[in-house]
C-alpha cells in the first residue's frame, strides 16, 4: 500500500513535469495576417490608460462608428505609451513611445470601415524618437527624428528608407536641433527645430524660433530662419500635426509652447507667423499670448498645449494654466479650451468643456462642430463645440485620456 | 508480586541516580551538577539551564559545571541547552538536606555531510511550526542542486525571481506578487535591506548555508522592520573546530566563480574565527535575439562582471554575553552595462561596500527570564555611474554622437560620471520575557540611518544645474509581541502590534526651472498590528491562521531615487497591508521514514499606496499605485518517495487585482478595476527529484546525487489586459535543470555540474530582457577537516 502511494506521488511529480514541458501557446504578438483590427468604423481614436505618476502606461488605437455612449476599449490595437499617429488617405503610420524603450520601428495599417490591417513596418534608428510623417508624394515623405537631429526620407508605400537630412549642424549646445512638426508649402518643407536641451526645455539662452527650410526636391536644408525678437520659443509640439499650419492666405502660422506652463518664470507662448510667398518670419504679426485676457476666465495662458486652425483666423486651442499646475505636471488637469481669434488679437475660453490634463488635448474639427477630448475631474471623453450656437455638450464618454480624433471621409 | 515489582522499581531507579551522578558538592536545598557532551565527555561551558518551576537560569562555566541555590524542597522541571545539541528536559526531585547533584549528557544534533551540525528535531521543522506562514528551504535541499541562492528561492512556492540577464545583473525577488524593498532581506537575521543594491542574494555561497527561512504574509515581529508580504532570513551554518572550503566553479559565458571558508573554533577561549571569500567574474557573453529587429541574433559582448566579497568573524562564546559576534565585510563590483536597445560599448557601474556588524547575545539579560538579542550593522559605500561615451551605437555598427556634449550612451540625454557616497546604520534590538511556560513578551526595535552624499559634477554639466542632493533618513519600528502557547503547546497565538516612524531631510530641484531648490522635511508616522495562531491537531498535522495589518515605510532609494536612473518621488506615502493567511500543514519530518510534508495555503491581501516601480519618458521612478488585492493558493509537497529519490512540487496561484474604484483625484471610473496587475507572474509550478545513493559506482566513502528541477511560469502580461490585442507579453516558460554532484573521501571532494534550461526554451524577463538560453557548469570543491 505504502509502495502505491509512493509510486503515485512519483508518477504525479513525473507526469507535472512532463506537462509542464510539453505546454506551449503563442505569445499573441503576431496577430493573425490580413486581419483587420481595431474595430469597425470611420472614426480613429487614440486612447491612453496611463499610471498614476502621468508619465508611464498604457495606450491604444481603435476605429469606432460614431461618437456616443461610452468608449469600449476592447477591440484596441495596442501601440507605445503616447505613441503618435499620423494618417494620410486611409494609410495610418504609428510611431513608437518616446524615450529608449519604445519600439524600433514604424508600424503602417491600412485601415478601412471593416478595420486596419497591418501593411508594413520601418526600421528605425533606435533613440532617434520618430514622431510624425509629412508626405510629400505618394511616393516619398518625411519623418523628422526628434533625437537624433536628422529627417527620415521614406517611401511611405513600400516603408523603405531612401535618403536622409542631417540637421545636427543647427543644433544649439547639444547634438540635435531638436526637429519638431513640419508642413510643406510651395515645394518646401518648413520644419521647426525645437532645440530643447537635456530637460526636454528651451535652453535660457537660446529662446528663439527656428525652423529649417528644406527642398522637397533635393532634399537639401536651403537656410534656418529665425524669429529672436519675441523671446517665443519651442515651436509646435513633435506630436501635434495641427500646431503648424496654413491659413486661407497660405501664411504658415507656427503655435509655440515655450515652457509648458512649467516654468513660471518665463511664461511666453504663442504664435509666429511665415507670410505666403516669403521665407523669412514676419516679426509683425508674431503674438505671445502670454499678456492677453481671456475672456470669461480669470487666467492667462501660459503655454498653447494644442490647437486647429478652423478658418476665418479662428484657432481652437487647449491653454495652459500656471495657476492650475498642482504637483505633477503630468496629471495636472490645467489646460483650457479656449477660442484664439488671429486677426483680432483676442482669446476667449470656451465654457463646458472641463480643464483636462495634458494626455487629453486632441482637437478635431467635424461637420461644424469642434471636437474637444478632454480628462476632467467629473467627466472625460469628447466634448462637441458648436461654432453656430455656442454650446458645448459630451458627445462621447470615455475611462481612458483620448488624445489623438481622426475623421475618414 | 507487588513488592517485587516496587524492588525492581526502587533498584532501577537507584541505578538510575547512581549513573547520573558524577560530582559532589554540599549544601542545602541547591542543585549542582556538570554538563557534558554525549560522545566526548566533553564539557558544555556556556550551556544553560532553567528551572521552569522558579523561573531561575544558570550558564555552565569553563568546566561544564552549574549551580542552583535556595532551591526549595519539591519536584522540578529542568530544562538544558546547547547550541548544536537536543535541549533535554528533565525532572528532578531536590529533597530537604542534601544538594542535588546532576550529570547531564546532552546529545549532540544529528550531522550532515559530517561536515556541520544540524538541528536533531531539525531547526526547519521548528521554524514552520511556528504560527507564521513560513517556508523553509533545508540543507538537504540545498544539496540537492547545484544553484545559487536565487536559483533555490525560484523554486519555493510563492516565491519568484525575475533577472534581467546574466550573473550579476538586477533580479528581483517577489514573495506572493510583492516584490523589491517590501521583501525583507536577512543575513543571520540582521537586516540588510539598506544594502541591498550592494549585497546581492547570490553573494551568500550555497555551501555556507544551513537553510533558507522564507516568511509570507505576517513576517515575526523579532524580524523588526517593515517587511511586507514577506522575508528571507538566510541562516549562516555552523561549522566544527577546523574547518576549510575551497571550490572552483567554471560555467557557460565565461563565468568563474571561486570561493572560500576557512572556521577555526578555540573551544577553551570559546572563540571562533571565520575568514572566507567569493570572487566571481563573468563575461556573460550569451547570445540573445533582438526584442527589437527581427531575427538579429546579438552576443553580448559589454556585460562583464567582477565581483569580490571578503568576510570575516569573530564570535565568542563566553564572555558576559553568551554569544558576541563581529563581521567586517568587503564587497568590490564593477559591472558593465549590457545594451539591449542599443549597443552600448562604455557605460558601466562600479561600487564598494564597506561593513561592519555586531551581534549580542544573552540569556537572562539583568534579569531571569529575559533574552537580548542585538545585530548592528554600520555600512559605508561609494557608489559609480560612468555613461561618458561621445558616441553610440546601433546593432549595425553605426555611430551617433551622444545627446550631450559631456557624452552618454544610455539614452538619458545626460552624460554621468558619478561619485556618490551613502552611510547607513541598522540597529535591531528583541528582548523576549519568558513569563512562565505559556506566556512570554517580546520588544523589538529597530532603527535605521541613512544618509546619502552624492556628486556628480558630469552629470550637473550636462543638466546645467545641481539636481542630486544630501539626503538623511532616520526609521525606527518599535514592536511588542505576545506570545501563548498552551502546555501540551497544541495552541500557539502570537500577538504584534507596532509603531513605525520615519523622517527625511533633503532638497529637491526641480529640473524644468532655474529656481532655488526646495527643502524637503519628512516626519510620519503609523501603527500597525498582527496574530497569528497555530493549533496542532495531531503530532503532525497542524494548522495555522494569521492576520495582520501592516505597514511599511518607503525606503531611502525609493523616496530619492538611485542616484542613476530612478527619479525622486519624495511624495511617496507607506504602504498598509491587511492580510490573512491560512494553512494546513502535514509534516512527518522525523517520525516516518518518507519525511513527507504537504502544505496547503490560501491567502488574501488588500493593499494600499502600494508602491510601484514605473518606467517613463523621463525616467524611472516609484509611485505609490492605490489598492489591489489579491487572492492566493499555494501547495507544497516534499518526501523522500524512496530512501534513495526525494521529490518535491508545488504549485502557485496569486491572483492580484487592481480594485481602485476612481481615476486618481476624480470621480471618472478607473479603466483598469478589475484587472490583473501587470507584469506579475500569477501561476506558478515547480518539481525536481533527486536521487542519492552511495558508492554507487563501487568504492568507499562515495556519495552521488542526480537531480533535476523544472520551474514553469504562465504567461502574463506586461501592462493591464484592456484589449484583446495586449502585446508586450511575457511568454509562458518552461526550464528544466538537470545536475549531478559526486563526493569522494567521505563527502571532502565534491566534484558536481549542471545544465541549466537543458531544452535551451526561450525565456524573457520584462517583455523585453532575454535571459541565457542552455548553460553548462561545473564545480570542484574540497573540505578540508
Amino acid at each position: 500500500m505504502k509502495l502505491v502511494r509512493k509510486e503515485s506521488l512519483l508518477m504525479a511529480m513525473t507526469a507535472m513535469m512532463f506537462l509542464m514541458a510539453s505546454c506551449d501557446k503563442n505569445n499573441g504578438d503576431n496577430p493573425t495576417p490580413n486581419t483587420p483590427l481595431g474595430g469597425e468604423g470611420n472614426i480613429l481614436l487614440g486612447t491612453t490608460v496611463k499610471n498614476a505618476d502621468g508619465i508611464s502606461g498604457q495606450s491604444y488605437l481603435q476605429q469606432i462608428t460614431e461618437l456616443s455612449g461610452t468608449l469600449n476599449m476592447t477591440k484596441g490595437v495596442q501601440i507605445g505609451f503616447s505613441g503618435s499617429v499620423s494618417v494620410v488617405g486611409n494609410d495610418i503610420f504609428v510611431f513608437p513611445e518616446f524615450g529608449p524603450n519604445g519600439k524600433q520601428s514604424v508600424e503602417k495599417y491600412e485601415r478601412s470601415q471593416e478595420g486596419m490591417i497591418h501593411a508594413g513596418e520601418l526600421q528605425i534608428t533606435p533613440n532617434s524618437y520618430p514622431v510624425n510623417l509629412t508626405q510629400v508624394s505618394t511616393e516619398k515623405a518625411y519623418i523628422p527624428m526628434f533625437n537624433l537631429g536628422r529627417v527620415m526620407v521614406i517611401n511611405p508605400k513600400t516603408m523603405v528608407k531612401t535618403g536622409e537630412i542631417d540637421l545636427s549642424q543647427y543644433a544649439h549646445t547639444d547634438n540635435s536641433p531638436d526637429p519638431s512638426y513640419g508642413i510643406i508649402r510651395d515645394g518646401y518643407y518648413y520644419l521647426p527645430l525645437d532645440q530643447a536641451g537635456t530637460n526636454w526645455m528651451p535652453y535660457e539662452d537660446y529662446r528663439q524660433v527656428d525652423v529649417a527650410v528644406i527642398d522637397t526636391k533635393t532634399d537639401k536644408v536651403l537656410k534656418v530662419i529665425s524669429e529672436k525678437s519675441s523671446g517665443l520659443c519651442f515651436p509646435t509640439r513633435p506630436f501635434l500635426k495641427d500646431m503648424i499650419f496654413t491659413d486661407e492666405q497660405n501664411d504658415i502660422y507656427i503655435a509655440c509652447a515655450g515652457y509648458f506652463g512649467y516654468n513660471p518664470q518665463y511664461i511666453k507662448n504663442g504664435f509666429v507667423c511665415i507670410s505666403a510667398g516669403k521665407q523669412e518670419f514676419d516679426e509683425n504679426r508674431t503674438w505671445d499670448i502670454s499678456n492677453t485676457d481671456i475672456t470669461g476666465s480669470e487666467y492667462r495662458a501660459a503655454t498653447v498645449y494644442n490647437c486647429k486652425y478652423i478658418g476665418n483666423g479662428k484657432v481652437a486651442a487647449y491653454v495652459g494654466v500656471l495657476e492650475l499646475m498642482g504637483d505633477n505636471p503630468y496629471t495636472a488637469r490645467n489646460s483650457m479650451a479656449v477660442m484664439i481669434d488671429l486677426k483680432a488679437k483676442s482669446i476667449e475660453k470656451i465654457d463646458g468643456i472641463p480643464y483636462t490634463d495634458g494626455h487629453s488635448i486632441a482637437i478635431e474639427y467635424h461637420n461644424g462642430e469642434v471636437l474637444f477630448s478632454a480628462y476632467g475631474v467629473n467627466a472625460s471623453g469628447i466634448f462637441a463645440y458648436n461654432l453656430a450656437t455656442g454650446k458645448v455638450k459630451q458627445v462621447l464618454s470615455s475611462s481612458g485620456n483620448i488624445a489623438f480624433m481622426h475623421f475618414f471621409k | 508480586m507487588k513488592s517485587m515489582k516496587q524492588k525492581i522499581l526502587y533498584l532501577f531507579s537507584t541505578l538510575l541516580l547512581m549513573s547520573i551522578s558524577v560530582l559532589a558538592q554540599t549544601g542545602d536545598g541547591r542543585i549542582v551538577g556538570v554538563i557534558i557532551d554525549d560522545s566526548g565527555e566533553e564539557p558544555l561551558s556556556g550551556a544553560t539551564l532553567f528551572i521552569e518551576e522558579l523561573k531561575k537560569g544558570a550558564v555552565a562555566n569553563e568546566h561544564g559545571k552549574f549551580s542552583f541555590s535556595n532551591v526549595p524542597a519539591a519536584t522540578y522541571t529542568l530544562t538544558a541547552k546547547f547550541m548544536g545539541y537536543h535541549t533535554q528536559t528533565l525532572k528532578i526531585i531536590v529533597g530537604k538536606d542534601n544538594p542535588k547533584k546532576i550529570t547531564i549528557r546532552l546529545k549532540a544534533q544529528t550531522q550532515s555531510l559530517s561536515e556541520v551540525i544540524v538541528m536533531g528535531k531539525s531547526e526547519a521543522r521548528k521554524i514552520r511550526e511556528q504560527a507564521m506562514p513560513v517556508s523553509v528551504i533545508s540543507m538537504k535541499q540545498l544539496q540537492g542542486t547545484v544553484s545559487d541562492v536565487q536559483g533555490v528561492l525560484a523554486k519555493t512556492v510563492g516565491v519568484a525571481i525575475r533577472s534581467s540577464g546574466g550573473v550579476g545583473s538586477t533580479s528581483r525577488l517577489s514573495v506572493r506578487g510583492l516584490e523589491g524593498k517590501r521583501v525583507g532581506f536577512f543575513i543571520d537575521e540582521t537586516p540588510l535591506n539598506d544594502q541591498s543594491d550592494f549585497i546581492d542574494l547570490n553573494d551568500i555561497p550555497t555551501d555556507m548555508i544551513d537553510r533558507i527561512e522564507i516568511y509570507k504574509g505576517v513576517v515575526p515581529a523579532k524580524f523588526g522592520g517593515s517587511s511586507m508580504g514577506g522575508a528571507v532570513n538566510i541562516v549562516i551554518k555552523e561549522y566544527p573546530s577546523r574547518y576549510a572550503d575551497v571550490s572552483y566553479t567554471r560555467e557557460s559565458f565565461n563565468v568563474n566563480k571561486a570561493q572560500t571558508v576557512f572556521k577555526r573554533n578555540l573551544k577553551d577561549a570559546g572563540v571562533v574565527f571565520g575568514i572566507g571569500g567569493t570572487y566571481t567574474y563573468a563575461d556573460n557573453d550569451y547570445t540573445m535575439e533582438s526584442p527589437y529587429i527581427k531575427g538579429l541574433k546579438i552576443k553580448r559582448e559589454h556585460d562583464n562582471f567582477k565581483k569580490l566579497v571578503l568576510g570575516g568573524s569573530m564570535k565568542a562564546k563566553k564572555w558576559w554575553f553568551d554569544e558576541v559576534e563581529f563581521e567586517p565585510v568587503f564587497i568590490d563590483t564593477y559591472k558593465e552595462v549590457q545594451g539591449i536597445e542599443t549597443d552600448i560599448r562604455k557605460a558601466h557601474t562600479k561600487s564598494r561596500l564597506y561593513l561592519l556588524a555586531n551581534k549580542l547575545e544573552k540569556e537572562n539579560f539583568l534579569i531571569e527570564g529575559l533574552d537580548l538579542e542585538m545585530n548592528t550593522a554600520i555600512g559605508y559605500t561609494q557608489y559609480s555611474l560612468i555613461d561618458t561615451a561621445k558616441v553610440w551605437y546601433d546593432w549595425n555598427g553605426n555611430s551617433y554622437p551622444a545627446s550631450s556634449p559631456h557624452g552618454g550612451e544610455l539614452g538619458t540625454r545626460y552624460a554621468s560620471n558619478s561619485d556618490n557616497e551613502k552611510l547607513t546604520m541598522v540597529n535591531k534590538l528583541n528582548l523576549e520575557y519568558l513569563v512562565n511556560k505559556n506566556n512570554s513578551f517580546s520588544l523589538n526595535s529597530v532603527f535605521t540611518l541613512a544618509n546619502g552624499y552624492p556628486s556628480d559634477p558630469t552629470k550637473e554639466k550636462s543638466i546645467g544645474k545641481k539636481v542630486d542632493f544630501n539626503s538623511y533618513m532616520r526609521s525606527w519600528v518599535g514592536g511588542a509581541t505576545y506570545d501563548f502557547r498552551t502546555t501540551n503547546d497544541r495552541f500557539l497565538n502570537s500577538f504584534t502590534t507596532r509603531l513605525y516612524w520615519y523622517s527625511m531631510k533633503t532638497s529637491y530641484q526641480n529640473i524644468y526651472i532655474n529656481t532655488p531648490p526646495e527643502g524637503i522635511k519628512l516626519n510620519k508616522r503609523s501603527i500597525g498590528f498582527s496574530n497569528a495562531m497555530r493549533y496542532r491537531l495531531t503530532p503532525s498535522l497542524m494548522a495555522k491562521l494569521s492576520g495582520g495589518y501592516d505597514v511599511r515605510i518607503p525606503s531611502e532609494n525609493e523616496l530619492l531615487g538611485d542616484g542613476y536612473t530612478i527619479t525622486p518621488s519624495e511624495k511617496l506615502l507607506p504602504e498598509r497591508n491587511l492580510s490573512v493567511n491560512a494553512s494546513m500543514l502535514y509534516d512527518r519530518t522525523g517520525t516516518h521514514p518518507s519525511n513527507l510534508q504537504i502544505e496547503f495555503g490560501g491567502y488574501y491581501m488588500y493593499l494600499r499606496d502600494m508602491i510601484r516601480f514605473t518606467k517613463g519618458i523621463l525616467g524611472a521612478q516609484y509611485q505609490n499605485f492605490g489598492e489591489m488585492k489579491t487572492l492566493g493558493v499555494e501547495l507544497e509537497v516534499k518526501a523522500d518517495i524512496f530512501p534513495f529519490l526525494f521529490g518535491y512540487g508545488n504549485v502557485t496561484y496569486q491572483d492580484l487585482r487592481d480594485v481602485r474604484k476612481y481615476e486618481e483625484n476624480s470621480k471618472l471610473p478607473n479603466a483598469t478595476k478589475g484587472k490583473r496587475m501587470p507584469n506579475i507572474p500569477y501561476f506558478m509550478a515547480n518539481a525536481g527529484l533527486e536521487f542519492h545513493k552511495e558508492n554507487l559506482f563501487g568504492g568507499k566513502g562515495q556519495n552521488t546525487r542526480l537531480f533535476t528541477d523544472m520551474a514553469f511560469v504562465e504567461e502574463y502580461l506586461y501592462d493591464f489586459e484592456i484589449t484583446e490585442n495586449t502585446k508586450r507579453r511575457i511568454p509562458r516558460s518552461t526550464t528544466i535543470d538537470i545536475g549531478f554532484e559526486h563526493s569522494f573521501m567521505n563527502q571532502r571532494l565534491f566534484v558536481s555540474g549542471k545544465i541549466k534550461n537543458v531544452t535551451d526554451a526561450m525565456v524573457l524577463s520584462e517583455f523585453n530582457r532575454p535571459l541565457p538560453g542552455r548553460s553548462f557548469g561545473v564545480k570542484l570543491r574540497y573540505i578540508f577537516r
